[in-house]
């Protein structure tokens, strides 16, 4: 290409005037006559050089992506536990507010007697707290087995994982025969 | 597609530009690689929002570029900032190439000693990642007549640094010859 027309697209460079098709014509032109090339356009030419190696001397080593990977799929099953405990803790809810709703009422109906005995309760200290007392021990009785149903959630969690740990494994033999033959 | 797998070809697969852009920005490869790796976290964390996003290029830069310049704040109100750039060494072993990058790397680092934050934002995206100055306007959220005007300050700086080496005979490559 003529130096003309180099030197035209140079004074445009600096103006920030050239396009991008143009610029990269432009770059592309100096690469290939950079052996001819001398003053603003060899200091340029090398400059082009430089900045396309940049691009490799500067870039991240391969076990970045495992790292990265490593943590975001971390974050994942973290956020799994979390979606659980959600869940373990709904079931808690509904089966407190099932007994609040229904079990409650229905069990002071079936005894009326009782009924007319808990109405007094504040002349009778002792049957007061002996009914605080059943109703706590039913309360507890309650989050134990809310928690039971933790325990086969958590279960289950390991089985997952169990299963998943199998599977890289299974899936590491098989790269590992490939890569023998 | 998995959101995993869309995580990998759409982000991660731009690891390199966005740790140089960090490069640049934070002068150390360590604390570049740290704010690649906690910006791609981000990325992630904000999955919900990528069906939002119409240039995923241009947004996980304005995720670097900030997280870039929280650190310069947090490092300069400490006085940790590195003032002059960790040196990158060229892999060639030819000593002519390795000289010629010594060189361009001090043109380098004398032109952004020269630049704001923002020129140094369009400089590094068109000279060295080579996008358009649409792209660069995307990324910056500015327009383009104003990508046009940055860079035009930033080669004037570009070409001041080239002639002042040349003038004064510190190339390298010239001194060895």
């Amino acid at each position: 290409m003529a130096s003309e027309k180099l030197n035209q697209w140079l004074e445009k460079y600096w103006q920030g005037e050239l396009s991008h098709v143009e610029e990269m014509q432009f770059r592309s032109e100096l690469k290939i006559n950079r052996e001819s090339l001398s003053g603003e356009l060899q200091s340029l030419a090398e400059w082009f050089e430089a900045t396309e190696s940049v691009k490799h001397e500067l870039s991240l080593e391969d076990d970045f992506d495992a790292e990265v990977l490593q943590k975001i799929r971390s974050t994942k099953s973290g956020e799994n536990k979390w979606s659980w405990w959600k869940i373990a803790a709904s079931v808690l809810v509904v089966i407190t507010l099932a007994y609040m709703g229904w079990l409650l009422p229905q069990s002071k109906l079936s005894d009326t007697n009782q009924l007319v005995e808990m109405e007094n309760t504040q002349e009778n200290p002792e049957k007061a707290f002996e009914e605080t007392k059943a109703t706590l021990q039913l309360m507890a009785n309650m989050m134990n087995s809310g928690k039971d149903h933790l325990n086969s959630l958590q279960l289950f969690q390991v089985a997952q994982d169990k299963i998943q740990t199998s599977f890289k494994q299974e899936k590491k033999k098989k790269e590992d025969t490939q890569k023998n033959i | 597609m998995s959101e995993e797998i869309y995580f990998k070809t759409t982000f991660l697969s731009k690891k390199n530009k966005l740790y140089r852009f960090a490069y640049f920005f934070l002068k150390q490869e360590d604390e570049a690689k740290d704010a690649t790796q906690e910006t791609l976290i981000k990325i992630w964390d904000k999955r919900a929002e990528w069906d939002k996003v119409e240039n995923p290029d241009a947004w996980s830069m304005q995720i670097i570029k900030n997280n870039c310049l929280d650190r310069l704040r947090k490092s300069k109100t400490a006085q940790k900032h590195q003032e002059s750039f960790q040196v990158v060494h060229s892999t060639d072993q030819n000593p002519g190439t390795i000289s010629l990058w010594q060189d361009q790397w001090n043109v380098l680092q004398q032109v952004m000693d020269r630049l704001s934050e923002k020129q140094k934002t369009v400089f590094i995206l068109r000279e060295i990642e080579g996008n358009s100055y649409q792209e660069i306007a995307e990324t910056l959220e500015i327009s383009e007549a104003q990508v046009k005007s940055d860079l035009f300050r930033s080669r004037k700086f570009l070409k001041e640094t080239m002639l002042k080496i040349n003038n004064h005979g510190i190339r390298k490559t010239q001194s060895m010859a």
